[in-house]
């Protein structure tokens, strides 16, 4: 049995800093071979993509519970085998048209080390191999808080999503004390 | 070396290490406190043996720095041993320092070695081993030989290996009784076995379902005196399910515990770090403090002491930092130099635990603490006049209260008390305060031993579940619209001839109702259930639309990316898989008193929420700012208060406001002003200013409306309706 651990650096806020570098630096394609996987998803209407990589999972979303006093682009939790997972709708965050047909009918867990969610969807298109030159860092008209988790739109207009972003933002840590 | 051997070989020395260290931390503390000389050689011993084995642990993964340090120490505790050399203090803070840098060292990228030699060579003359002292310190395994000979010389007979152990600490057997288990396994292993609780409920519902067809069955059988083959055989197989269904909740409930217990660990790995730090910050605050642990072998569940970790260090820094007077200043008073902070852990009646921090410090200043609670608006003066010592003394739990005047470094930001009780009731305990004045404080602690589950109230309003812990729930009440009287604008119910407030559970926490719209008003047609529901001294009514049923459930946290958020204390899977959320109780009775203050909104909620209206309200008295914030907050505003004049003007000049209301008569500065430096403020001009107050005088009418407000309220003849038009009209 080990107990917790009593290391404390002499400068924790270094040790802090550094890390934050580390995460805020650009991401790159880092694939080796000129193409990457992604899990291609349809949000209102238009498709997005996110690197396979930051993904654990692809659920139907069901059994949403909502949670009262989270911020609005958290639909709810809900249980997956066991295990309570937060749902974020991108649908709010990027302020796309909530309307459409086939609403946020499946899950996309992100996973990181220190963070775990799921994204909802409207539809799974596949798993698609894009290749690394044909993405255009991005489109003008794709400006504010949803150009902050892009990482490019490919060739046939697919919106790339930056998944360590996402999961790094300290946006998504929903810490609300009252 | 095989690269992914020694990959393992570092893996298994850091686990090694981390124990080592953390014993020789413990131990040495002990040594420098103990007395008894049989005692001493005890502790002594055990240090003796910690540093020869990381001498050899380290010496194995090639860590020659480590290595050497380890040496010098073994070297310095083997003259001790033999009663060459005595420990002074100058000798502990030395050994402790070389422990820390061990620790630094391995923790770190190994770059960083000049501590580590440094001390090597500050020990290395202490203990007189020349070799090290005069020559340049190359650490490797090259000054092996030297230190051999210098120990021989130093200490000819204290070679471990041939050393017989002192009487008192008979040799540890040679096969442990003990296995070491990954603590994520066994995570994952409890994680399992509690989800055979909800499988228990869902047969124990079929179990009811099958009872139920075989009654109609049966009834039918009666009725028309025909019967079947299959009816016996039902009943038959109902009998069978609910005698395996027994067996099997039984055998769940003993596994659970089984698993639960196996997941105990002692108090010891949450003290382990406290010494450390009580040294460090009382070295810092030029303070002498000891700390001393009693009853830490005593057992808790593992993630108990995971959630303990941040309340202890609060609690430890907040009795070094606000508590523990100088040195002067105790002798001064009579006291002895050293403060002592003690801490006991003893098992009180069955499933609990009873912890408390005592310090010998200065006590809580009970009447700055209702001071600054006042100032914060946790209270107002007249509720503050009413709290006894000790009910004041609770004040401190919450957040902006605190004793410190200045914010230091370590406490003063009034935040670290309640994030310490907030941790505590998380998990099913209670804290209290003894505050003995110019003594000390006692905080006490109840805790249960394991993350139990409890029993819940599962209620439905507006569309959703939540489960109320069925420990705050005093009783169950049909309400009907005539039991509802009206004060001060809000609704209540007299219970016990005693009035309490009365909420809806779907408007306090604006819950959409399935068709999107917010429910926003008390008034029901019809009676409806309404759970009594306390927390401390403190009673609301909570209408619902629905009591579902009583159950057994088990919180879990609402995943990683949710912390924290307001009036919900985590979620629960219900037998059917359903997740439901827990309502935190404690939260949703201050929400209705309506001291919280809005929450913190990041960045992303607020560009992501639909865009409410935001309103300031300026308004001294906190009665009426609780009333106007709440018939506000009822409407949908998004409302936001200030105290008086100028810190009204300071949010306005941090935050955008769609509206100000504003009272007039206020202390520093008056609504008057504060609408005269709104009008002739660039960015602020445009800013709709309402008056609400009590004047009902042409002249101050006329005043504020010189200032540039837009409309003028007088209370005497204010009703909601006449704000919300005015408002509506506004903005």
């Amino acid at each position: 049995m080990t107990g917790p651990y009593p290391y404390q650096p002499e400068n924790p806020t270094d040790i802090l800093k550094a890390r934050a570098r580390k995460l805020a630096a650009e991401e790159t394609l880092t694939d080796q071979t000129d193409h990457f996987s992604v899990l291609a998803f349809r949000l209102a209407k238009e498709s997005y993509g996110i690197e396979l990589r930051h993904i654990s999972g692809v659920h139907l979303l069901k059994g949403l519970a909502y949670i009262p006093g989270a911020p609005a682009f958290i639909l709810g939790i809900i249980n997956m085998r066991g295990r309570i997972l937060s749902v974020v709708d991108l649908k709010i965050i990027f302020d796309l048209d909530n309307d459409a047909a086939g609403n946020n009918g499946m899950v996309i867990i992100l996973k990181n080390v220190d963070m775990e969610f799921c994204l909802a969807a409207d539809e799974i298109i596949g798993v698609h191999q894009i290749p690394a030159k044909g993405i255009t860092a991005s489109l003008p008209t794709l400006t504010g808080i949803r150009s902050e988790y892009l990482l490019g739109v490919s060739g046939d207009g697919m919106v790339i999503l930056d998944g360590k972003k996402l999961l790094n933002a300290p946006e998504m840590r929903i810490d609300i004390v009252p | 070396m095989n690269q992914d051997l020694h990959q393992l070989l570092m893996d298994a020395f850091r686990v090694e290490a981390k124990e080592r260290i953390e014993s020789m931390f413990l131990n040495l503390d002990a040594l420098e406190k103990s007395t008894g000389v049989e005692n001493k050689q005890k502790l002594l011993e055990v240090i003796f043996r910690e540093a020869h084995s990381l001498k050899g642990a380290a010496r194995s993964v090639n860590i020659g720095p480590v290595e050497a340090l380890c040496q010098i120490m073994e070297s310095l505790f083997s003259t001790v041993k033999e009663g060459n050399t005595d420990f002074s203090p100058q000798l502990f803070d030395m050994l402790h320092q070389a422990v820390t840098a061990i620790d630094h060292y391995l923790a770190g990228d190994h770059t960083e070695s000049s501590d580590l030699l440094e001390i090597t060579q500050k020990l290395g003359q202490t203990v007189g081993v020349s070799g090290v002292a005069d020559g340049p310190l190359d650490a490797g395994a090259a000054d092996q030989k030297k230190f051999k000979v210098t120990k021989k010389a130093v200490a000819p007979t204290a070679d471990p290996k041939t050393q017989t152990p002192p009487p008192q600490s008979p040799p540890k057997p040679q096969v442990s009784d003990t296995v070491r288990i990954k603590t994520a396994k066994l995570d994952r292993l409890l994680l399992k076995t509690e989800e055979l609780i909800p499988v228990k409920q869902i047969l124990t519902q079929h179990q009811e379902q099958l009872k139920q067809v075989r009654d109609t069955l049966k009834s039918w059988a009666k009725k028309t005196g025909q019967t079947l083959p299959a009816i016996a055989e039902i009943v038959e197989m109902t009998a069978a399910l609910e005698q395996n269904n027994r067996l099997f909740g039984s055998m769940i409930d003993d596994l659970l515990e089984e698993v639960k217990q196996t997941a105990l660990l002692p108090f010891e790995s949450l003290f382990a770090v406290l010494p450390r730090m009580v040294r460090d910050i009382s070295r810092a605050q030029g303070k002498i403090v000891d700390i001393e642990f009693f009853g830490q072998n005593i057992e808790i569940d593992k993630r108990i002491l995971e959630i303990l970790k941040d309340p202890f260090i609060h609690l430890i820094r907040n009795a070094v930092d606000h508590g523990i007077e100088t040195p002067e200043a105790r002798t001064l008073i009579g006291k002895p130099e050293q403060a002592v902070i003690r801490i006991h852990v003893a098992q009180s009646q069955g499933n609990t635990v009873e912890i408390s921090v005592a310090d010998d410090g200065r006590g809580l200043d009970i009447s700055r603490i209702k001071e600054t609670a006042v100032k914060k608006g946790v209270a107002s003066t007249e509720q503050i006049q009413t709290l006894n010592d000790a009910e004041a003394a609770m004040l401190i739990f919450h957040s902006g209260v605190s004793t410190s005047p200045m914010i230091t470094e370590l406490s003063g930001r009034g935040l670290g008390m309640a994030i310490v009780k907030e941790n505590i009731e998380g998990i099913g305990g209670r804290i209290s305060i003894e505050n003995l004045p110019e003594r000390g404080a006692i905080f006490r602690i109840l805790l249960p031993i394991t993350l139990s589950t409890f029993r819940g109230t599962l209620i439905y309003a507006s569309g959703h579940y939540f489960i109320i812990p069925t420990a705050h729930v005093i009783h169950i009440l049909m309400i009907s619209p005539e039991d509802v009287k009206t004060t001060e604008n809000r609704p209540i119910i007299i219970y016990k001839d005693t009035p309490v407030s009365l909420v809806d559970l779907a408007v306090i926490l604006n819950l959409p109702r399935t068709n999107g719209e917010m429910v926003k008003s008390t008034h029901r047609k019809t009676a409806h259930p309404t759970l009594m529901v306390s927390s401390g001294a403190e009673t609301i009514a909570v209408m619902v639309d629905a009591v579902i049923s009583e159950q057994e459930v088990l919180v879990k946290n609402l995943g990683k990316q949710i912390r924290r958020v307001p009036n919900i204390s985590g979620a629960t899977i219900l037998g059917t898989g359903r997740v439901v959320p827990v309502i935190h109780v404690s939260d949703l009775i201050r929400k209705s008193a309506g001291s919280a203050p809005s929450p913190r909104l990041t960045g992303l909620t607020s560009q992501a929420a639909a865009p409410s209206k935001t309103l300031l309200i300026v308004e001294d008295s906190f009665t009426s700012r609780t009333l106007l914030k709440n018939i506000l907050e009822a409407t949908g505003y998004d409302v936001h208060t200030a105290i008086d004049g100028q810190d009204g003007f300071d949010q306005l000049k941090s935050k955008t406001f769609d509206a100000v209301i504003s009272d007039i008569q206020m202390p520093r500065m008056d609504g008057i002003t504060l609408t005269r430096r709104i009008r002739a403020d660039k960015e602020l001009s445009d800013i709709p200013v309402i008056l609400v107050t009590s004047l009902d005088a042409r002249q101050d009418r006329e005043l504020g409306m010189d200032a540039g407000a837009n409309a003028y309220i007088v209370k005497s003849s204010f009703d909601q309706s006449n704000l919300l038009e005015v408002l509506e009209r506004l903005i």
